[in-house]
């Protein structure tokens, strides 16, 4: 185990009794969580909506979160695809998606940067038009950065499951993005 | 740019999917709008509501007093009762009243996401109980109450063949005020309620075609999951595992609206119907292999379908005074569903699903698609549904009844290609080959539709009176197995499970029994069906079968197991000299030594006969106990038994003996025994006795269930468990070779209190 996890089980254990430990995952987390929900609503409010409900469900049951083996922002990304989830479930439908935000600092020229961020903008349109699970298991991997390992926790599904996922979501854009092949060559 | 990864350099190796993923790697989505006020307005919101929750709190105690020291835990039978007390909370100490925990929980076999109940004989403070849970290795619960009992729920599967600990680790009951400066009094640390299980052997991963050849397999023996009126409908998932519903456990009534309250002109069935609507909620549940409940999936279900690929389920709820088509998987843990469609009737059948992430059904006699978040998804053509409809499993084509006549409709362009007038019965391979059977006045005839093929060709034909159906491939799509009914209401009718080889051949006969609905498992080991029993419902059971090469004595039993089905039917059938057949000398001497007749052809007659054991004597002979259902006018009054010894005679398999057993009045109600097994495993053995009905488990003791040695010594029994779910009681011993008996005594009752008829005797062969 990495030190690096070891440290954020004793954040985590100390947070299961002191606010202001708490306080220290949340501000661990709040930028992951926010972005993964953000990237599957397109919508600034909800995904405040979305990450606020996440923190206060990680508070509400902290207590009873043990130590598996997993990073603890699995635990949240679970929270978050539920809420997700209960969102879309109450709202029905897709929300319309918005131009992408603003662009993070020391990236290229700006004629290389207009031409990155339309591609960028139309993959991830094109990643909101995959099937739920598909485009779940898209984001964590390719937005997060997330082990299929953890993917596969946070999904409730097996290693196996996720990997024909990220399969299929690759080969519909394939199909559904001829263009971008395109340009990448 | 972000580093390699080498997950995704694994998963991809062609070039267009190399860019695609080059692309998605260089494009990280852009850095969403924040409003940076509303991060640090929720981190004081939390941080408040933390201060107001999570202040550390000492563990309560959640029994008034500490226990007595002498109340050590012991652990005695498989329902686990720990011989620890503990007391009710608010007696006072000078008379405290004793607080009994039992645990529920397969000991040795625990299936890996089962919940621990833990049961408690009196009230307790349900906050500090839940407070005390600790679990190790570490892993995430939650848990609930039914009524005295607590439930605790893991959240994810737990590893295999591990030794897990569940403990309930108190506080001492006087606590100090963390504000108090005095030394607290010494209180005496209470002993923890401790419950050890190991965790089931991780299942061998399926096999996939082709590895798997259905051209060489064969019937090992079947074994009962669960009884008449205990399960609705039962089916596979994609991953291999049983899904099945259930009553409701608290008997409630099915929230789904009546049809009268619903509009009429509701379309047919989009697939072979499958479960009654019986006005009493079905839950659905996850089932072991072994027929234990394990967990429930969701409550108050209508028609269940399982993806084809993992364990994704979809299924209708009741919404109002609609119906809502709902989603969930096996691995959701919470319980959670997702509604993706509302329809206005009662649905007649189960949703279909079209691959893996759209699912199909039938609203207003139109067929209609939603994708897994419950969006529309056009059809190239509507598709008008008068009757059963089914999609191949990769969910580009559909056969299904039209008012127009039976045809396929390729989904993706929307092109229909007819099929022969009155098809039906439809199922696809995993190759894509449809099957279907057109019934005509003679009979029916079994046709199949190949993927690539444009008309469909003839496989076999019934002969007449025959009605054939439920087609079900093989998983290598090589064979079908499928139920034959001939007869009528009238003059009662019968049923027989073929097996057929697609390509072409006369369909024989498989596994000898009445079987219907038959389901392969995706590995193809495994034939989920119904059997019907002794009250004419259909009652769940599986059978399992050898793939590949028999072992010497596998391939013995089989033919034991076949003389003896000879010499049976023969005898229902009144036929003497077949049944003389399959004796030998000894054979023949033995029964009339015992006054035993072979035919019963008065009253009572022999109605129906069944094995109730199967025991390896050596290589060469078995002990084969089978059960003689007696009636008089149809009526079925009693059973005995017959313990045959059937031993190899050159290179035939003839009985050499009879044990009878004495005679059981079926009007005395009460439980019966249902089947005896003896495994050994190592130098011991696990007896397994499977009842017909719910135990009184009071009852089911050490005193009820005996083994006796040949001089009617009774024998140590290691432990004795009792599953509710499958009536089944799972003794372990460490005989030493040689000839015993299994009794079950007349203190065995019923929940209802009635006991055992009779003491019930079968014999026991240990061969080390």
């Amino acid at each position: 185990m990495s030190g690096g996890n070891e440290n954020e089980r004793d954040l985590v254990d100390r947070a299961q009794r002191d606010p202001e430990a708490f306080g220290a995952l949340y501000d661990r987390y709040f930028p992951q969580i926010y972005r993964f929900a953000y990237s599957r609503l397109r919508d600034q409010s909800v995904a405040e909506d979305v990450t606020s409900e996440v923190f206060f469900k990680a508070l509400k049951n902290i207590k009873r979160y043990t130590y598996t083996g997993h990073p603890f922002s699995s635990w949240l990304y679970q929270i978050a695809l539920n809420a997700v989830a209960d969102h879309y479930r109450r709202q029905r439908g897709e929300l319309e998606l918005e131009e992408a935000g603003p662009v993070p600092d020391g990236l290229p020229a700006v004629v290389d940067e207009v031409v990155r961020r339309d591609r960028s903008r139309r993959v991830w349109a094109a990643i909101d038009q995959l099937p739920r699970q598909q485009r779940a298991a898209m984001v964590l991997k390719f937005g997060e950065d997330r082990k299929i390992d953890e993917i596969a926790v946070i999904m409730r599904k097996s290693p196996g499951a996720v990997k024909l996922l990220l399969h299929r979501g690759v080969e519909r854009l394939r199909r559904d993005l001829p263009a971008l092949e395109v340009e990448v060559s | 740019m972000r580093e390699r990864d080498s997950e995704l350099d694994e998963l991809f190796s062609d070039p267009q999917d190399l860019e695609v993923v080059h692309l998605l790697r260089s494009a990280r989505p852009a850095a969403p709008p924040l409003d940076p006020h509303f991060r640090s307005y929720l981190r004081g919101k939390l941080i408040a509501e933390a201060r107001r929750t999570l202040p550390a709190r000492p563990r309560r105690p959640w029994f008034g007093i500490a226990p007595m020291p002498a109340m050590a835990a012991v652990a005695a039978t498989f329902v686990l009762v720990l011989g620890y007390e503990l007391y009710q909370r608010g007696q006072a100490p000078a008379a405290p009243a004793p607080i009994r925990v039992t645990a529920q929980v397969d000991r040795t076999n625990a299936a890996p996401a089962e919940p621990i109940r833990l049961q408690f004989s009196g009230a307790v403070d349900r906050t500090a109980v839940e407070e005390s849970i600790v679990i190790q290795p570490a892993t995430q619960y939650t848990t609930r109450w039914e009524g005295q009992t607590l439930v605790v729920i893991p959240l994810h599967q737990l590893a295999a063949s591990t030794t897990y600990t569940v403990a309930l680790l108190p506080a001492p009951a006087s606590t100090p005020h963390p504000s108090a400066t005095a030394a607290p009094a010494p209180t005496p640390a209470p002993t923890p309620v401790v419950v050890r299980f190991v965790t089931a052997p991780a299942p061998p991963p399926p096999v996939t075609p082709p590895a798997f050849a259905s051209a060489n397999i064969t019937f090992i023996g079947d074994s009962r999951l669960a009884d008449a009126g205990t399960f609705g409908v039962a089916t596979w998932t994609g991953d291999g595992q049983i899904m099945a519903t259930r009553p409701a456990l608290n008997g409630r009534p099915s929230a789904r609206p009546s049809a009268s309250s619903t509009p009429s002109g509701t379309p047919a069935a989009t697939a072979p119907a499958a479960a009654p609507v019986t006005g009493k909620a079905m839950d659905l549940w996850l089932m072991s292999p072994s027929g234990k409940f394990v967990r429930p999936l969701a409550t108050d279900v209508l028609y269940p379908a399982a993806a084809p690929q993992d364990g994704t389920v979809a299924f209708w709820h009741p919404a109002g005074d609609r119906y809502a088509l709902m989603e969930t998987t096996t691995g959701d843990l919470a319980g959670q569903a997702n509604q993706l469609a509302i329809v206005t009737g009662p649905p007649s059948a189960p949703p279909v699903w079209l691959g893996a992430d759209r699912i199909a059904y039938v609203d207003a006699g139109q067929l209609h698609v939603v994708d897994l978040l419950g969006n529309p998804v056009p059809l190239a053509a509507p598709i008008p549904v008068s009757g059963a409809a089914a999609p191949s499993l990769d969910g580009h084509r559909l056969a299904v009844q039209t008012p127009a006549g039976a045809a396929v409709y390729d989904l993706t362009s929307g092109r229909s290609t007819a099929l022969p007038e009155g098809a039906t019965a439809f199922s696809w391979s995993p190759k894509g080959d449809l099957a279907f059977a057109v019934q005509n006045p003679t009979g029916s005839a079994l046709f199949v539709l190949g993927a690539t093929e444009l008309k469909p060709h003839a496989v076999a034909s019934s002969a007449a009176g025959e009605l054939w159906s439920n087609f079900n491939w093989s998983p290598d799509a090589v064979s079908l197995l499928f139920t034959s009914r001939s007869g009528s209401p009238a003059s009662g009718t019968s049923s027989v499970a073929l097996l057929v080889d697609a390509a072409g051949s006369t369909p024989r006969p498989f596994g000898g029994r009445p079987y219907e609905t038959l389901q392969w498992s995706p590995d193809g080991r495994l034939v989920l069906l119904t059997r019907r029993d002794e009250t004419g419902q259909a009652a769940l059971w599986v059978a399992t079968l050898k793939v590949g090469t028999l072992s010497d004595v596998e391939r013995a039993q089989q033919e034991a197991l076949a003389v003896v089905k000879t010499f049976m039917d023969a005898r229902l059938a009144n036929d003497s000299a077949t049944a003389s057949q399959q004796l030998s000398a000894a054979g023949t001497a033995a029964y009339q030594q015992a006054g035993l007749a072979l035919l019963s052809p008065g009253s009572p007659r022999f109605e129906r006969w069944y094995p109730v054991t199967v025991q390896l004597i050596d290589k060469d002979s078995f002990l084969i106990g089978v059960r003689i259902v007696q009636a008089r006018d149809k009526v079925e009054t009693g059973f005995y038994e017959e313990h045959l010894t059937v031993a190899r005679h050159d290179q035939t398999f003839l009985i050499d003996g009879v044990q009878p057993s004495a005679p059981v009045s079926l009007s005395a109600g009460g439980p019966a025994v249902v089947s005896v097994e003896v495994r050994q495993e190592g130098a011991g053995q696990r007896i397994l006795v499977h009842f017909d009905s719910d135990l009184a488990v009071d009852t089911v003791n050490q005193t009820a269930i005996v083994i006796r040695d040949g001089n009617d010594v009774p024998q140590h029994v290691l432990d004795l468990s009792y599953d509710q779910q499958t009536h089944l009681v799972t003794l372990r011993t460490k005989l030493a070779p040689g000839s015993y008996k299994l009794v079950v005594t007349t203190s065995l009752q019923d929940v209802n209190g009635k006991s055992l008829a009779q003491d019930y005797s079968a014999p026991l062969v240990i061969t080390g």
